[in-house]
């Protein structure tokens, strides 16, 4: 296996994230010295933006295949998952860290962040819950991690103290991921009449958490396609071996998944009796999302994982995780606030974005730098067989 | 339709949706077993025939 270390640093790819992080770089400045409203089109109506939209909401639902597949593999032993649960802690590790850097943008006194913690904890708080539960998972993630990353620098002893405690560090991740992936619905349970009926559900802690399932089952085969032309020389043979039978699997646990939550979501406009705005054009963007982004992808992910069909597999994972997108999207911007005019309505604006997608760089930078050094798509020689 | 009472609403949202989890059911046992029918077929074939 060979490391990028050796290659030209002006590549293509490298040219571009240069880029996305100088600009971001300038907007960090100016949200910093010059205040959220300069930078932002938030307002009293609308005080959660897309930041919160998607590199909160959609951060944390596309990070859950950290526990997903920790949880297969360690708790339900299902072993021949394990050549993916390493990407996956990295991807949910980086993700939840990225959701805890994004915050500091978006709080008005990012300083202050750890006061809900340590000085003034609000119990009652469904925030304080989640704020909790997020620092205690990025602590868990980070551990969890970190024995990729002693064995990369050599560190035995530390490696083999902290891999003892993995079925530990798994119950207390899925333990965690349960509490906060449904308070984040739960969020917006506070909020009945700002939100549209059909949206709005006293079961969105519910809808939240059994879509962070298929969420985070996608992103492990999205990313792993994504991930495997660029690092296939990094990956040893236990896992390109198990790949095929890791996207299969996922591939239908994700199809029962969306099919529990398609549930749920009809259920959830059965028991407020909603059915006459499914008649309304609102309607027929609910429908767009639940037929086309819910129901589909479980139907493709079953005949994907009935005829072995890898590549219909594969892009149904990246159907499911811009339905995802779309969701959190809907629920926190789209449908939110629908009664106001639409000149009081919230759109981001360009620097918004572009924090966002910075972050998002920041992310994927990241991730190329510790794949292209340490043990995360193949075994170092060193603990062969040591699972 | 209309409701007088609470008491009419949640007689008439539950009898929907229990009739709609029954459904569901259903429909999770034909999802399941369009899934993995073809697991079956691959069980029931003589062992030099699975590859």
């Amino acid at each position: 296996m060979t490391t990028e270390t050796n290659k030209s640093l002006m590549t293509p790819a490298n040219i571009i994230t240069g880029i996305f992080l100088a600009i971001g770089l300038v907007i960090t400045v100016l949200r910093f010295t010059k205040g959220l409203g300069y930078v932002t089109n938030l307002d009293q109506n609308n005080p959660w933006g897309v930041w919160i939209s998607f590199d909160l909401l959609c951060g944390v639902a596309l990070a859950a295949g950290g526990y997903t597949t920790s949880s297969a593999c360690y708790i339900f032993g299902m072993k021949k998952y394990h050549s993916a649960v390493r990407p996956a802690i990295l991807t949910a590790f980086l993700g939840y860290a990225l959701v805890v850097f994004a915050l500091h943008y978006d709080v008005g006194r990012p300083y202050r962040l750890v006061y809900p913690l340590f000085v003034s904890p609000g119990t009652t708080s469904l925030l304080f819950e989640v704020g909790l539960c997020v620092f205690l998972y990025v602590t868990v993630l980070a551990i969890e991690f970190s024995p990729a990353m002693f064995e990369w620098l050599g560190m035995k002893n530390l490696r083999n103290k902290i891999h003892k405690l993995t079925l530990a560090l798994t119950v207390f991740g899925v333990v965690l991921s349960t509490l906060h992936q449904s308070s984040l619905g739960a969020l917006y349970i506070a909020a009945p009449s700002k939100i549209h009926p059909l949206w709005y559900s006293p079961y969105l802690a519910v809808l939240f958490f059994i879509s962070s399932i298929p969420a985070g089952l996608s992103m492990v085969i999205f990313e792993g396609t994504l991930a495997h032309k660029p690092w296939h020389h990094m990956m040893d043979k236990t896992h390109l071996d198990e790949h095929e039978g890791v996207i299969l699997g996922f591939a239908r646990g994700a199809s029962i998944a969306l099919a529990a939550y398609f549930c749920v979501k009809i259920v959830a406009v059965g028991y407020d009796n909603n059915w006459h705005y499914l008649a309304t054009g609102w309607g027929a963007w609910w429908l767009v999302e639940v037929l086309g982004f819910v129901a589909l992808p479980s139907l493709l992910y079953a005949i994907g994982s009935r005829e072995k069909n890898i590549k219909l597999i594969k892009w149904t994972a990246a159907l499911t995780v811009f339905g995802i997108i779309l969701n959190r999207f809907n629920v926190s911007i789209v449908a939110f606030n629908y009664t106001l005019p639409s000149s009081q309505r919230y759109f981001p604006s360009l620097m918004e974005i572009g924090v966002s997608i910075f972050v998002v760089t920041v992310g994927v930078t990241a991730y190329r730098f510790i794949v292209s050094r340490m043990p995360i798509f193949f075994e170092h020689p060193d603990y062969k067989d040591a699972h | 339709m209309e409701f007088y009472v609470y008491h009419d609403f949640m007689m008439h949202t539950k009898n929907i949706v229990y009739i709609l989890m029954g459904l569901f059911v259903v429909g999770f046992w034909g999802l399941w077993a369009f899934m993995t029918s073809r697991d079956e077929e691959i069980h029931k074939m003589p062992e030099h025939d699975k590859e």
